[in-house]
């Protein structure tokens, strides 16, 4: 609970074999590599009162080690429920399909005891900052300590000096581990949840949505620190995000999701510069960027329509809808997962895409377009 | 207890409170548990009803044999279905007669309590300032009182008789009722549609019987439920006790005569029908209580 | 923390003053003479009025009850009608009796209602333990403490006879303090304790279970679970968040279940100051009814202020606040 037996005045001071037990214990957690994730097929299910809900289809993508990802898309794509399938918390009702290699282990279908191994020591989960993620009735500290102590065989004292360390790397005090959540502001919780997450240097991280609920300068604070930790620790991670920005500046590779598939996954450069998918062509335009000087103003273009409802998929290329190069062929067949270089979209007309990424910049392009409802 | 209660109804008219009892009874029949309690309610009320005529004796008539000596402690017979008592009563009859009792003191205390909580809890949440914290100052005074102690005393002193005993009932259970209608009131109170109604220039008797009351129809219903409980309670231990109306027999005082006569070993038929007819009373209300209580607060339905 | 007990404190001296003079008046307003008792055995007219005086009968109201409020800080009550003596020695004795099942049974109640309560809200949301759990605990809850009194008293004294059924202490055993620490005196408890158990614990199970289920949704539990945390404790976390509204809505049972203690001191003749309290009230000794009554209103007070405090202790944010 709220009380430890330490001596709280001086949280250095500590014996020499809770020393030696630190150093043992850094020792192995930094031994862990960075790891690499593939991930085939993966289909997350719901089972709902209004029949099943297909919430991600057949999605596929590899984290290569020491790596970032990013993983776009808009409210609804289903990214988050990728992520909750990954570390195996998925609602009861869901069913998931497909598999997740993480170093050649498969981490999908796992029973309670195997997913209990693996959770935060191997794959580990950065939440939103939310009042809600941490739990209100134990300080901060008890919080990081509960997760390195569920893994790792060491006495309370030295599962402190740890949570310090982690504390050190997010630049927060150490006297503040003493500190109950409510007593943190948005910024430091964020940070709080970066260093928990960081508690057992597991190989793999999935950061969700890590500063949707921050202001502009905290995101900018908060990413450029993760890029500090990434640069720093080398681990593989997922960046979920709906802001393409930020995977611009973090991110070596980027999958786009769409209505629970994937419209387009590459290197962030080349996804970035040259999209493949009109999906991707159209989120682009949606984020606003600086006028330069001498040059026309880019006008803010979005895409007009909505996400298909997933209980009733449609039959084709679920962007159809909303594309405005659309045919009837995108309407009745789904599209195959073309290869262009490293980069790869789900599109029919993917030989087409430089002439699309040209129209794609007319806002009238986009204004013709009658999207379903 | 939180409460999301959505209002389908014309913002500035607001809907009848009957309307809302209605519509309130109807979603309580969803759950199962509800059902089996309101169902033992209903022949429980049935039977209170028919008592005198069911009854095959007089509950406080002797028994005689046909020797001519009192028929005491007799085991069920063709002739009495539950036994006789130590006095040589039918136990059937006094069972019966059992049910009027119980029925009657909750329903007086319900209506009794339900009216003075609400009173107090509206006025108190509508009202506010000096008007509130008069009222929860004099609900907190009570809320002090330990029940069964002072209905002991009370009883006492007062004498015993049914009246009094639903006298006492009722000047002790308003007082948590009142602090529950009153937040729910508070909730009801800052609702956009009520500012609404103000802005339109309703009077505060409008709001009050068409928007807010319809609105905590649902925590009053659980209230009155669980004072019937209460009630029935009460009035059972004051019995058996000994604290009861003598003139009236109750199955609280049918398990203190049992008790008291040493014969609880024996003469099972004297006790279990007493026993198992509040126990079920209860439990009833105390299912349909908890359906209620889950409907008030959404964060407990299935997910 | 310090301004929250003495606040709760000020709060509590409070109650029980008012508890107080609300029995004064009550007490006042009988319509027995209680001097009638005493009249029978003969006493002269001024003797009479001597023991009114000394009992604080005579005045006008508002004297008598400034008598009554100093006779009450001094610890004096009077002394008992019937049995000629002071009250306080005929209740002292009493009360560490019915403390004896009161905290056992209030402590235990608590706890095992919270485990099981616990158990029942993480389970399968419809499934067989939710369902039973719920049913039982509110059928349990429905059944009169006397009923439980007697139901135990039936089964396993008369019929099974593992325990007795009557009393503290079988005749003839160890007298004073030492005896409590006799296996008699155990034998006599354990119906009256668990009497009071099964009353306590259902209340208890139900709020931290609902509390439970209204808890393990929320998102702080997912991250216990990320983190790899045994299901046992993800499901403690829970469990503590549930702590405080349950001590929350557990006021009422808990003021309940001590008056409560009333009926079961008379089903089981256990030796308490409810048990007294009712025996006096039929008598008509009111100093020692007025006396009985002050302490259960204490009890259920000090009750009150100790889940007061557990409650200042669990949540970090009403302290700090």
């Amino acid at each position: 609970m709220a009380s430890l037996a330490l001596d709280r005045s001086s949280p250095r001071r500590m014996s020499e074999a809770n020393r030696h037990e630190l150093a043992e214990l850094n020792h192995r957690l930094e031994a862990k590599p960075a790891a690499r994730l593939k991930v085939e097929n993966l289909s997350v299910t719901y089972a709902t009162e209004r029949g099943p809900f297909y919430a991600v289809d057949d999605v596929s993508f590899e984290v290569r080690p020491a790596t970032n990802l990013g993983l776009v898309g808009e409210s609804g794509c289903g990214k988050s429920t990728v992520v909750k399938a990954l570390m195996g918390l998925q609602p009861d009702t869901a069913w998931v399909g497909g598999q997740a290699l993480l170093d050649g282990d498969n981490i999908l279908g796992l029973g309670e005891r195997a997913l209990q191994q693996i959770r935060w020591s191997r794959i580990s989960l950065i939440t939103q900052s939310a009042m809600n993620s941490l739990d209100p009735v134990y300080c901060i500290g008890d919080q990081i300590i509960e997760a390195i102590r569920a893994h790792e065989r060491v006495s309370k004292s030295v599962a402190w000096a740890r949570a310090e360390d982690m504390f050190a790397l997010v630049g927060l005090p150490a006297s503040r581990l003493f500190e109950f959540p409510h007593q943190f502001s948005g910024g430091m919780r964020q940070r709080t949840v970066i260093a928990m997450a960081l508690a057992l240097n597991a190989g793999m991280l999935l950061a969700d949505e890590p500063t949707t609920a921050l202001d502009p300068i905290m995101q900018s604070q908060i990413m450029s620190r993760i890029r500090g930790i990434h640069e720093q620790m080398r681990r593989s991670m997922i960046l979920v995000t709906h802001d393409i920005a930020v995977v611009a500046e973090t991110c070596e590779d980027t999958v786009v999701m769409y209505a629970g598939q994937v419209a387009e996954k590459g290197p962030t450069n080349d996804v970035l510069k040259l999209p493949l998918h009109p999906y991707t062509m159209g989120l682009q335009n949606a984020f606003p960027r600086l006028p330069v000087r001498g040059e026309p103003r880019q006008p803010l273009i979005s895409i007009p329509g909505v996400v298909p409802n997933l209980h009733t998929p449609p039959k084709g290329c679920r962007f159809a809808g909303r594309c405005p190069f659309a045919t009837d062929k995108c309407h009745s067949e789904p599209p195959p997962l073309v290869q262009v270089g490293h980069q790869s979209a789900t599109c029919h007309y993917v030989d087409r895409a430089a002439e699309f990424r040209v129209l794609a910049a007319q806002p009238n392009t986009w204004r013709k377009t009658k999207a379903e409802a | 207890m939180s409460q999301i209660i959505v209002s389908d109804a014309d913002p500035i008219k607001g809907r009848s409170v009957l309307g809302a009892m209605g519509q309130s009874l109807r979603m309580l029949m969803t759950d199962n548990f509800a059902v089996v309690g309101v169902s033992v309610l209903l022949a429980f009320a049935v039977i209170a009803i028919a008592a005198p005529w069911i009854a095959p004796y007089e509950p406080f008539k002797a028994m005689m044999t046909e020797s001519g000596r009192l028929n005491r402690l007799d085991p069920p017979s063709s002739l009495h279905l539950l036994g006789t008592t130590s006095f040589g009563n039918d136990v059937l009859s006094q069972f019966l007669h059992g049910f009027r009792v119980a029925l009657l003191v909750g329903l007086v205390a319900a209506i009794a309590v339900g009216l003075i909580s609400t009173i107090f809890g509206v006025l108190s949440g509508y009202f506010g300032g000096y008007v509130d914290d008069a009222l929860m100052r004099l609900t907190d005074i009570a809320l002090s009182i330990p029940t069964l102690p002072f209905s002991i005393v009370a009883v006492a002193l007062l004498g015993p008789s049914i009246e009094n005993i639903i006298l006492v009932i009722t000047v002790l259970f308003w007082r948590n009722g009142a602090r529950i209608i009153r937040s729910a009131v508070l909730t009801e109170r800052e609702r956009v549609y009520v500012k609404w109604a103000r802005a339109a220039g309703a009077s505060h008797f409008h709001i009050i019987t068409r928007h807010i009351l319809p609105n905590i129809i649902r925590v009053v219903f659980l209230w009155v439920t669980m004072s019937v409980a209460f009630a029935v309670l009460t009035e059972a231990s004051l019995s058996f006790l000994g604290l009861g109306d003598p003139t009236v027999i109750s199955w609280g005082q049918m398990l203190n005569t049992a008790f008291s006569s040493g014969n609880l070993r024996t003469a099972w038929w004297w006790v279990i029908p007493p026993s198992l007819a509040l126990v079920m009373l209860v439990s009833s209300l105390y299912l349909i209580g908890r359906a209620y209580e889950e409907q008030t607060n959404p964060r407990l339905r299935r997910r | 923390m310090r301004a929250y007990i003495l606040r709760r404190l000020a709060q509590s001296v409070l109650v029980i003053w008012a508890v107080t003079t609300i029995m004064f008046f009550m007490f006042r307003i009988m319509p027995a003479d209680p001097t009638a008792i005493l009249l029978e055995r003969g006493l002269t007219d001024e003797a009479r009025q001597a023991l009114l005086e000394e009992w604080g009968l005579t005045g006008s109201i508002w004297q008598q009850y400034l008598a009554y409020l100093t006779n009450l800080l001094q610890g004096e009550f009077g002394s008992s009608f019937l049995y000629r003596k002071p009250v306080w020695e005929v209740l002292t004795p009493l009360i560490i009796n019915t403390l004896w099942i009161a905290v056992p049974g209030l402590l235990l109640g608590a706890a095992l209602g919270a485990v099981i309560g616990t158990a029942v809200g993480w389970a399968r949301r419809g499934g067989k333990l939710e369902r039973s759990g719920i049913f039982l605990a509110t059928v349990i809850r429905g059944v009169p403490n006397f009923v439980i009194g007697i139901a135990l008293l039936t089964i396993f004294s008369s019929t099974l006879g593992w325990f007795p059924g009557f009393g503290m202490g079988d005749p003839g055993q160890t007298v004073g303090f030492a005896r409590y620490f006799t296996l008699d005196f155990l034998h006599h408890l354990a119906l009256p304790l668990i009497a009071v158990i099964i009353y306590f614990l259902p209340e208890n199970l139900l709020l931290m279970r609902s509390g439970v289920v209204e808890n393990r949704t929320e998102d702080y539990i997912e991250l216990v679970r990320a983190k790899g945390v045994p299901p046992r404790r993800v499901a403690w976390h829970a469990a503590r968040n549930s702590m405080l509204p349950l001590i929350t809505w557990l006021f009422p049972a808990l003021a309940e279940t001590i008056a409560g203690i009333v009926v079961i001191e008379i089903v089981f003749s256990w030796p308490g100051v409810g048990r007294e309290l009712v025996l006096a009230v039929t008598r008509q000794d009111y100093p020692v009814a007025q006396a009985a009554f002050f302490l259960l209103a204490v009890m259920i007070v000090i009750a009150n202020l100790a889940a007061d405090l557990a409650y200042g202790k669990l949540d970090p944010r009403v302290v700090y606040k």
